[in-house]
């Protein structure tokens, strides 16, 4: 009775429903959100067949703890972000319902074809969910890369299949590790290169600074909070379960998402438009998710997912709030802007030091553990691009928190003339949202340890691959 | 320059997947017979849950998966739920368009003496067609997308003759909605009923009988009805979008 296919079909159920009655939209959506939770909750763990064949002749859902800890995220996530966006979430309801079912499905399935599935339902979604920027073109320029991604992860798929004869996620780098290298080369490139545009590494991320940039209170939140860590959990599914590297293909990635990383943090320092800050800071984040994906750390990925997550969310929240009201993104127009927003000012000040990684808050504790995992696997060149790049990351958001914070020169107090007049950014219950998703990263900050063991966890559920690109690579 | 490098890239890339493709998956020379070690074979002897029995088109009875058409087997009974996945991807993709252009008020189509008889005549036929297309998709090539975008083949050319969108475009969405309620709901049934989503709980038949295959020609008929609603309301939205000539 309570299995973990209500998370899927729930929310498709529901969307169903509101293509007839589009008034209640938003109700069904936020019940679908709070009923997943339960579900969640009471749906016993483990491999859930679908169909009544057993895997591989049908489709499978793998329930584990690492699945587990992704939706949980996800769901409490979509919950604030549907809250906080209000009328643009209602407009969106249908929408919504489908991403939340297409997100589920893709962190449950264990079945690769499945998969594919899914993301083409996740992304056909987040095409609809980005046009309410308004901006078509950049719409149109993300569906056109998606959608060639996609056709790539097929085609991947397809020669995964062939070559195997199955398409089960689970244990699936045992079978294609027997394959010689030459043969298992070109379906795996064809496997990251298709989530690659998802996760916006380099050549094939270009979308992101363009809808990231352009982003509304709605879809900045759900592109950096809600998509970007689903589709950073799996693809650590797929380095654990599925993708076998060589040399070859370990380093190129590897490289792809240092690059993506160094290229990104140095991007948004040059930013002079908060919310085009944040897009790069994004992509860059995203990089170093995959740097340790590939290096076989999920444990550190994990944690820097979801402190990336809840402080981007924040940060999306009041960037998108107040560049609304203020209708300005740029860093002069927004200058000394918390001076009216205390509060907001409060939340972005945490969210943004979370973020760099700060001491006392979740961002250290996920950097320090992605620093030293990344010393056990003997790349010692790694970490010093890691921590040579976050100093620019620090930078630009304290160059961010200081403008934003005051108006004043160097060495002068600020006085109220120098404040932009105050206009209405988010309203009380948003505000209240909003800072209740920074208790969460503050309250995690303080116990990172509690948070580490519960995610160990799950990190170990997950993996059981064993290989790493460095040993790959030393062969 | 940006363009000629991006080009020799596509034709390095394309190089090593053509000559990967044609090392592994030999194209031009399919083998002579099955590999009994493939799991596609258990689809076709219909034995994933075990059993060898050969199967008899009119005449194998209660089987596991009661369809005659092998592909409609993988399809909705074997892999169902990404069917269930695929439908989603076309309503989610008829409901962009509609968020987009569904906001004009639609353009008179003139149409000539020709297109309007024949688009009376011949698009009750395609509709009947595409209802028989889908209602046999258990038994003969075909099913519920094929048929479904018939009918609404059908709908476009009704449209072309007639100038204007004459059915009540609320019904189109209900049928949408309903089927796909309804097609989670046997899924469901499958749950508490026989222990999994989207399981066969009917009686399977013999194969090659209309009344066979269990939930599969329901499932069908029910995907074909939703294919078929949403693509006419998609050619509905571009009807009204605004007409430049």
């Amino acid at each position: 009775m309570w299995s973990p296919v209500w998370l899927i079909v729930l929310p498709l159920l529901m969307a169903f429903i509101s293509v007839v009655i589009k008034k209640q939209q938003y109700l069904l959506l936020n019940l679908s959100i709070l009923l997943n939770l339960a579900v969640l909750y009471l749906a016993p763990q483990g491999m859930v067949i679908i169909g009544g064949f057993r895997p591989p002749f049908g489709i499978s859902l793998n329930f584990d703890r690492y699945a587990f800890i992704s939706l949980l995220l996800i769901q409490v996530l979509m919950l604030f972000a549907t809250f906080i966006a209000g009328p643009l979430a209602k407009k969106y309801g249908t929408v919504l319902l489908v991403l939340l079912a297409g997100i589920n499905g893709m962190l449950l399935t264990n079945d690769l074809f499945n998969l594919f599935v899914m993301i083409e339902v996740v992304s056909i979604a987040s095409f609809i969910i980005s046009t309410s920027n308004g901006k078509f073109t950049h719409t149109f320029h993300y569906l056109i890369l998606a959608s060639v991604g996609g056709v790539f992860f097929l085609l991947g798929a397809v020669m995964v299949y062939a070559y195997t004869g199955t398409l089960v996620v689970q244990g699936l780098f045992a079978t294609l590790g027997q394959l010689p290298n030459a043969i298992s080369l070109i379906p795996m490139m064809l496997i990251i290169l298709g989530l690659a545009v998802e996760l916006k590494l380099m050549p094939v991320g270009s979308w992101a600074k363009n809808i990231y940039g352009n982003s509304n209170v709605l879809t900045g939140p759900i592109f950096a909070a809600v998509l970007a860590p689903a589709f950073g959990f799996v693809f650590g599914r797929m380095m654990g379960e599925v993708v076998v590297l060589n040399p070859i293909t370990g380093y190129t990635l590897l490289f792809m998402a240092i690059a993506t990383f160094v290229l990104g943090e140095l991007a948004a320092y040059r930013q002079k438009d908060l919310l085009k800050t944040l897009a790069f800071s994004s992509i860059a984040q995203s990089g170093l998710a995959i740097i340790l994906f590939t290096l076989n750390l999920p444990f550190a990925a994990i944690l820097l997912l979801i402190n990336n997550a809840l402080a981007k969310s924040i940060l999306f929240w009041v960037a998108t709030g107040v560049s609304t009201a203020y209708e300005t993104s740029s860093m002069k127009g927004l200058r000394g802007v918390f001076y009216n927003h205390r509060i907001l000012g409060i939340t972005f000040s945490i969210a943004s030091l979370s973020l760099v990684g700060i001491p006392l808050f979740l961002g250290f504790y996920a950097k320090v553990t992605a620093v030293m995992a990344i010393f056990t696997t003997g790349l010692i060149w790694i970490p010093v691009v890691i921590l040579a790049t976050a100093i620019i990351e620090g930078a630009y958001m304290m160059k961010w928190l200081l403008q934003l914070w005051s108006p004043a020169k160097e060495g002068h107090l600020a006085s109220t003339e120098e404040v932009p007049e105050k206009r209405e950014a988010l309203n009380m219950t948003q505000i209240v949202a909003v800072c209740l998703v920074a208790l969460i990263l503050f309250v995690f900050g303080l116990v990172p340890q509690r948070v580490g063991r519960v995610l160990s966890v799950a990190s170990q559920a997950e993996i059981s691959q064993v290989e790493t690109v460095a040993e790959g690579g030393g062969q | 320059m940006k363009k000629f490098i991006s080009f020799l890239l596509i034709l390095v890339l394309a190089f090593f997947l053509m000559t990967s493709l044609n090392s592994s998956l030999d194209f031009f020379n399919p083998p002579n017979s099955l590999d009994e070690t493939r799991m596609s074979n258990a689809f076709i002897h219909k034995n994933a849950s075990g059993g060898s029995d050969p199967v008899e088109f009119g005449k194998s009875t209660g089987l596991e998966d009661g369809s005659a058409n092998i592909v409609t087997s993988v399809v909705v009974d074997y892999r169902s739920f990404d069917t269930l996945g695929e439908i989603t991807v076309l309503f989610i993709s008829a409901l962009g368009v509609g968020l987009l252009l569904g906001a004009g008020t639609g353009a008179k189509q003139r149409s000539g003496f020709i297109l309007k008889t024949a688009a009376k005549l011949i698009s009750p036929l395609m509709m009947v067609t595409g209802i028989f297309i889908f209602t046999h998709g258990h038994l003969t090539p075909g099913g519920g997308f094929p048929g479904g975008s018939m009918m609404a083949t059908a709908f476009l050319l009704n449209y072309f003759g007639s100038g204007s969108i004459s059915t009540d475009l609320k019904s189109l969405k209900w049928m949408e909605s309903l089927a796909g309620v309804f097609y989670i709901v046997i899924g469901l049934i499958g749950l508490f009923v026989a222990g999994s989503f989207l399981q066969n709980y009917l009686p399977t038949g013999t194969v090659g009988h209309l009344f066979s295959a269990g939930i599969i020609p329901i499932i069908y008929v029910l995907v074909g009805l939703k294919v078929g609603s949403e693509v006419s309301g998609i050619i509905a939205d571009f009807s009204k979008s605004e007409v430049t000539s």
